[in-house]
């Protein structure tokens, strides 16, 4: 059970303080669960529940899970993550590339 | 509420998550579902459920622009289909007609609900049912999602050229770029198209088929550090310094390749290896690890892994 940092594949939860997010960011709420997805396998790193925000133009994601909830991937295995607020960082490469699976 | 934003892109996004009911930037703006180029006489898009419907008439090149970052904010959070007669599939009525049909659908699926196989049976359904208009086609960039048994109904409605194109271009369910295809049947992959290619699956595939010690041993290469419990390796690639390309002014047009610094990582779920490009200046793997999560290697200390 994650419950200040793990990681998925090119995704890492970071537990982070709302309160200190909020006073610097405004989030966006999605209507949608994917954290990220494969643009050669088009495989999602997908949530079972909560709710996703960003800040602009998918620069900064957060989720907030009421409950216990999984991080799913068909090729990962599922990560089981604890209730709160948590920042998702994708792995980067020199000269600032984002990985992309 | 704020309805008059500097830029389109932020405009767009509050669109595509609908946040607000309407807002404006430059020329284009949004009222409810519906994001306009110009003027009410261009809708570019419409959200309906979890597609969108996009205007693929051609107007003016501004117009093109703006279907295109629209286009581009909606990937990866919705399908969409691009309508050839947008007075025909964007008028209520129609609209009316694919909310009956969505709703009929819903509740056929109803007892073998799985929510991801509901919205690509609904989503085709859809397109098949304006296919009877002849007024609307396919056009998703999600197609090597679709399950093989909706592949086969795709290639009734004639689009399985797009699909095979695809397909036959896929190496263990990767999609290789085209050119990089060519070169993998013809077997004349050089280091140097892995190291440039930015996909770090494609990488990881080209690179299992030319072999990673094969890829560092075409460089003089010195391993910096090794975390033998993971498998991660990191080396320093010394590229070889060519000539500098000066233009008849006699400045200097391409700079010098730089060394590469790679970590060689090893999935802990599938067990694949991937190399990541890392500064010159890290000096150990878990120091190179921690900064492409932009962390140091103190804060870097995972609970999970998976």
């Amino acid at each position: 059970m994650l419950k200040k940092l793990g990681r998925q594949g090119e995704l890492l939860i970071k537990r982070v303080n709302k309160k200190e997010v909020l006073e610097n960011k405004k989030l966006i709420k999605l209507n949608h669960r994917v954290l990220a997805e494969g643009e050669a396998t088009g495989h999602k790193h997908e949530l079972t529940t909560g709710t996703l925000y960003n800040t602009s133009w998918g620069n900064n994601l957060f989720i907030e899970l009421g409950t216990p909830t999984e991080l799913r991937h068909p090729e990962h295995n599922t990560l089981e993550i604890e209730k709160g607020f948590f920042e998702v960082i994708t792995q980067r490469e020199f000269n600032d590339r984002r990985v992309r699976d | 509420m704020k309805k008059v934003y500097n830029k389109i892109s932020d405009v767009i996004e509050l669109w595509v998550n609908q946040s607000q009911s309407e807002a404006k930037a430059g020329n284009v703006f949004f009222e409810k579902n519906i994001i306009y180029s110009y003027g009410n006489h261009y809708p570019i898009a419409v959200i309906y459920k979890d597609i969108v419907l996009i205007n693929n008439k051609s107007y003016s090149v501004t117009t093109q622009k703006h279907k295109n970052w629209v286009k581009w904010a909606l990937n990866n959070k919705f399908d969409y289909v691009e309508v050839k007669d947008p007075e025909n599939a964007l008028n209520p009525e129609n609209l009316k007609d694919l909310r009956d049909k969505i709703k009929e659908l819903k509740n056929k699926y109803k007892k073998a609900y799985l929510q991801k196989q509901w919205r690509y049976e609904s989503f085709f359904e859809v397109v098949n049912y304006y296919r009877k208009f002849k007024n609307v086609f396919y056009h998703s960039n999600k197609s090597d999602l679709i399950p093989s048994e909706l592949k086969l109904r795709l290639i009734k409605h004639q689009i399985e050229l797009i699909l095979a194109d695809r397909e036959k271009r896929r190496i263990e369910g990767v999609l290789i770029p085209k050119d990089l295809f060519k070169h993998y049947q013809k077997k004349t992959i050089t280091p140097e198209m892995i190291l440039k290619c930015r996909n770090a699956e494609v990488r990881s595939i080209l690179l299992k088929n030319y072999g990673y010690g094969r890829l560092i041993n075409q460089f003089k290469h010195k391993i910096i550090d090794k975390d033998i419990k993971k498998d991660y390796e990191l080396v320093r690639l010394y590229i070889p310094k060519n000539e500098t390309i000066k233009d008849w002014q006699g400045n200097i047009t391409r700079e010098l390749p730089e060394d590469i610094m790679l970590i060689k990582v090893k999935d802990t779920s599938t067990g694949t290896f991937y190399v990541l490009r890392v500064p010159l200046e890290v000096k150990t793997c878990l120091e190179a690890i921690a900064w492409t999560f932009r962390m140091t290697p103190d804060e870097y200390k995972l609970e999970v892994e998976a």
